[in-house]
């Protein structure tokens, strides 16, 4: 297998020299990277696991675009990648990273099929960010993008496998100036019969129509299973439409309304009893937006979501909170270690790749307020965003808040207060540049003692890089997590309604994440980063894990 | 734009629908303090069941969980449960018709009446008593071969030589009433021990299926490390046609009174029968119980290894009213 993939990846660089010779058919692209991690953990109770791990790998992801006519793309990737320690490619392995093809139809329909990069609104399709980050240092961004890179994070977007058509009507009135089409069918699951899932399809569409006073949208997603792919049990329907709006007030240009409401829809189908159990739940964002001229841009929005409104495609958190590392699982002989701010940046835990019927599990101390993002359900309240300010062109500033509260309350009348304050200042100043954040979260409920509930987190990333020349840059990173109180985290059914209710309690528990490090750029394309990190998990666990990293990237 | 407005706002308003009073079960219910709001009354003082007025119970407590009311006759031991989920007991949950759980049945007598609530963590009781006046009409339906109340008139009881043999009335701590017979000894040769042949007249059951016909019986086994191995009793019905069906009740191992109930159309035909090989509980005529067990040995048994470890252990299997009831199992 590995020698034939070796001879077709020669025989492509062969055809390739003699076909750009004449016309571009075929191109190259690619991204390489090597990536040494030496951890090691002080932990003075423990006496029967290793303390050290020594590991890291080296792959080449070689794209292919291919050309077979003027209106059609093929574009592969192909993986090849080496763990260290697999000496004369004994730990060798291959793979495809990527096949799409895509193409023109009569110049006025685009196609995609194969894997493609989805997004739609933060209330249909819309992979929501990191919630261990906010503004990170360069040193740990450069770990950052592995991470995106490999679980195929992009712009918020989705890696779906499936098919995509794009087309447009230009209708030049007045009021109506042109419709454009966005239609996508993907497979979310394939059936499995052992486990009572059938094949699930998860497709959508955006109907996009410009107007004289601005943008309007018409934007659905369905995430539904197909009958009779297995003995069918159960069947799930998801379904969401919305309509989006960003309008220019006239009397009042630097002024827009941007708006998104819509409903939902979640069907369980009994098939075996004939039954169903359908929620239905809708949600407004209703805000005032003003830009200067595009120096920077003040919003401020009413937000309600319903507590049964579900949106499989966009609910969702990037990491999987259950997972755990085989870095040092172990500590102080038999306490299974805990993930921290290392693992989710460093480690091998896992990030979720794509979206089911059941709410993801989140983890309170890093989001509470909005964590499934803006389509969180039962929340109603007012945020406000400054985005893109400058001043003297030295500070950056992004702020933004949200001030919430529950719809229904959580196994009480009493509802819970959500506040989230979130700030991103960027700071250049000659040969500095300073990036900071901090994202602040409370939560409250007041009530009888069982009721109560006071949690409140913070989570501060703090970033120096200095330019010793123009391709030498010393950096140093700090990220520091605070939480300290209780939450009842409500576990669900299988049918999404919430069961009981599980109290968490944080004793004012602190994680940090020190880095030091240089980073040179060959070129533009190419940086080798070189870190040493040091972590803390809490001052209530007694142990520390030490880094060193080189991590070179490449980009052709 | 108007009508863009009235578009995103129509979006919104389709999705109204009634919401909850809140999401997932109650906290108070979970977490919340236990504590009893009304302590446990009955209805009335003395409970009289040949009335036409309810018997029940009450109390409330603060949160919805888990309880369990237990009566216990003072005297018969007979132990009437109820239970359920909630915050509150009423004559809903606790209507009492003055039935036990299981035979022995209750006789004229006071009753400790206890009500248990039970969260997570804590467990919280309430008490009262009832006396109780007359006890509970007789069942519809209820066709009696013996309740052993007026000795063994039109009974043949038969027990084999052997060592402490008990085929006897006894009285006092019966099922039902105060009287029952009493099965039991130590052969250690021969599976069958004894038996008492009942005559019946149930001739007013009717024409039904057999299916709807239960004969109940009240057993008693020894008590538990005792009991040898594999005791048992077998029913066998002769009908007016000269038909025989049978039924076995395998083990009896047990220390208290059971009712054991079985539909009549679950009896087989026993070798010999002479009649039409119909079952018509109807014309059930005689009822015959036999007490077998495994025999110690240590000889085999129509080469069938004995039991040894039964040396030493007397068989007991007590019986106590015997009756016929349609569509439903008796209810002691």
């Amino acid at each position: 297998m590995k020698k034939y993939c070796i001879y077709f990846i020669f025989f492509l660089v062969v055809n390739s020299i003699s076909a750009q010779e004449r016309v571009k058919k075929i191109e190259f692209y690619g991204n390489a990277r090597t990536n040494l991690l030496h951890q090691g953990l002080e932990d003075d109770k423990d006496t029967l696991n290793p303390s050290k791990a020594n590991y890291g790998h080296s792959l080449i992801d070689l794209g292919v675009l291919i050309r077979p006519s003027s209106k059609t793309e093929v574009i592969t990737e192909l993986r090849m990648r080496n763990e260290f320690g697999g000496f004369y490619g004994g730990a060798v392995t291959f793979g495809v990273r990527r096949l799409t093809l895509k193409g023109v139809i009569n110049n006025s329909i685009r196609y995609k099929v194969g894997d493609i990069d989805l997004k739609l609104t933060p209330y249909t399709l819309y992979n929501n960010g990191y919630q261990d980050a906010v503004n990170e240092a360069a040193v740990f961004d450069a770990a950052r993008e592995v991470v995106s890179y490999e679980n195929f994070f992009g712009d918020n977007t989705w890696r779906r496998q499936g098919l995509q058509t794009e087309f447009g009507l230009i209708i030049d009135k007045s009021i109506f100036k042109d419709l454009n089409f966005n239609l996508f069918m993907t497979r979310n699951n394939a059936a499995n019969p052992s486990a009572n899932t059938p094949e699930q399809l998860f497709s959508g569409s955006s109907i996009g129509l410009t107007t004289g006073y601005g943008h309007l949208n018409f934007n659905t997603t369905y995430l539904h299973d197909l009958q009779n792919t297995i003995t069918d049990i159960e069947l799930y329907y998801n379904l969401v439409n919305t309509v989006s709006a960003n309008i220019t007030l006239p009397k009042y240009p630097k002024f827009s309304l941007v708006m998104e409401s819509g409903f939902s829809s979640e069907i369980f189908e009994d098939v075996v009893n004939v039954s169903e159990d359908n929620k239905r739940d809708g949600f407004y964002n209703a805000g005032l937006k003003y830009n200067d001229d595009g120096k920077y841009t003040v919003q401020i929005s009413s937000i309600y979501t319903g507590p049964y409104f579900r949106s499989a495609g966009a609910q969702n958190t990037r990491l999987d909170y259950q997972s755990f590392s085989q870095v040092f699982p172990v500590v102080s002989n038999n306490q299974i270690r805990q993930m921290g701010l290392l693992d989710y940046l460093y480690n091998d835990v896992l990030y979720n790749k794509k979206f089911d019927n059941a709410f993801d599990m989140y983890n309170p101390a890093f989001s509470n307020v909005l964590p499934y993002g803006s389509a969180t359900p039962n929340r109603s309240g007012l945020s406000a965003q400054l985005s893109n300010y400058q001043i003297n062109n030295i500070i950056y500033l992004d702020l933004g808040a949200y001030m919430l509260s529950e719809v229904v309350g959580s196994g009480t009348t009493e509802l819970k207060d959500f506040l989230l304050a979130e700030a991103s200042i960027n700071l250049k100043y000659k040969k500095f540049e300073i990036t900071t954040g901090l994202k602040s979260e409370q939560t409250s409920r007041d009530g009888e003692a069982y009721e109560t509930i006071d949690l409140k987190s913070m989570l501060f990333d703090f970033g120096l890089d200095f330019h010793l020349s123009e391709n030498i840059t010393l950096l140093y990173g700090g990220k520091m997590h605070l939480v300290d109180g209780n939450e009842l985290l409500p576990s669900y059914d299988s049918k999404n309604y919430i069961q009981e209710f599980e109290p968490i309690t944080f004793d004012n528990e602190v994680q940090k994440l020190h880095a030091l490090g240089v980073q040179i750029s060959f070129s533009e394309k190419s940086t080798l980063t070189v870190s040493a990190s040091s972590f803390t998990p809490s001052e209530e666990v007694e142990y520390k894990m030490n880094q060193f990293n080189v991590l070179y990237k490449l980009n052709f | 734009m108007k009508n863009i407005f009235l578009i995103t706002l129509a979006f919104f308003f389709l999705s109204c629908e009634d919401k909850p009073e809140y999401l997932g079960s109650s906290l108070q219910d979970q977490y919340g303090p236990l504590n009893i709001s009304s302590e446990l009354r009955s209805s009335m003082d003395a409970f009289d069941f040949q009335q036409a007025y309810a018997n029940y119970f009450e109390a409330s407590w603060s949160k919805n969980l888990n309880w369990e009311l237990t009566l216990t006759g003072q005297s018969t031991g007979a132990i009437k449960t109820f239970s359920g989920f909630g915050s509150a007991l009423t004559v809903d949950e606790s209507l009492w018709l003055g039935t036990a759980n299981n035979f022995p049945s209750f006789s004229i007598e006071e009753c400790d009446v206890e009500l248990k609530l039970t969260d997570l963590d804590t467990t919280v009781t309430s008490s009262t008593s009832v006396s109780l006046g007359n006890l509970k009409p007789a069942q519809e339906n209820l066709f009696l071969v013996t309740d052993f109340e007026d000795g063994l008139i039109n009974m043949v009881p038969y027990e084999q030589p052997g060592a402490n043999m008990t085929f006897d009335l006894e009285i006092g701590g019966a099922a039902s009433g105060n009287q029952y017979y009493s099965m039991g000894g130590y052969v250690n040769w021969d599976y069958y021990l004894g038996s008492i042949k009942i005559l019946a007249d149930v001739s007013a059951i009717g024409t039904v299926p057999a299916s709807t016909a239960y004969l109940n019986i009240a057993t008693i086994g020894g008590d538990i490390g005792q009991v040898p191995s594999d005791q048992f009793i077998e029913v066998v019905c002769r009908e007016t046609d000269g038909d025989l069906f049978s039924t076995v009740i395998r083990p009896v191992n047990w220390n208290t009174w059971n009712l054991n109930s079985i539909p009549y159309s679950e009896f087989t035909m026993v070798d010999g029968s002479s009649g039409d090989n119909i079952q018509d509980p109807s014309s059930v005529m005689r009822v015959e119980v036999v007490c077998l067990s495994c025999p110690a040995g240590p000889n085999p048994i129509n080469d069938i290894p004995p039991c040894e470890e039964n040396i030493d252990l007397n068989v007991k299997t007590d019986i106590d009213f015997i009756a016929f009831t349609l569509n439903e199992p008796y209810k002691p």
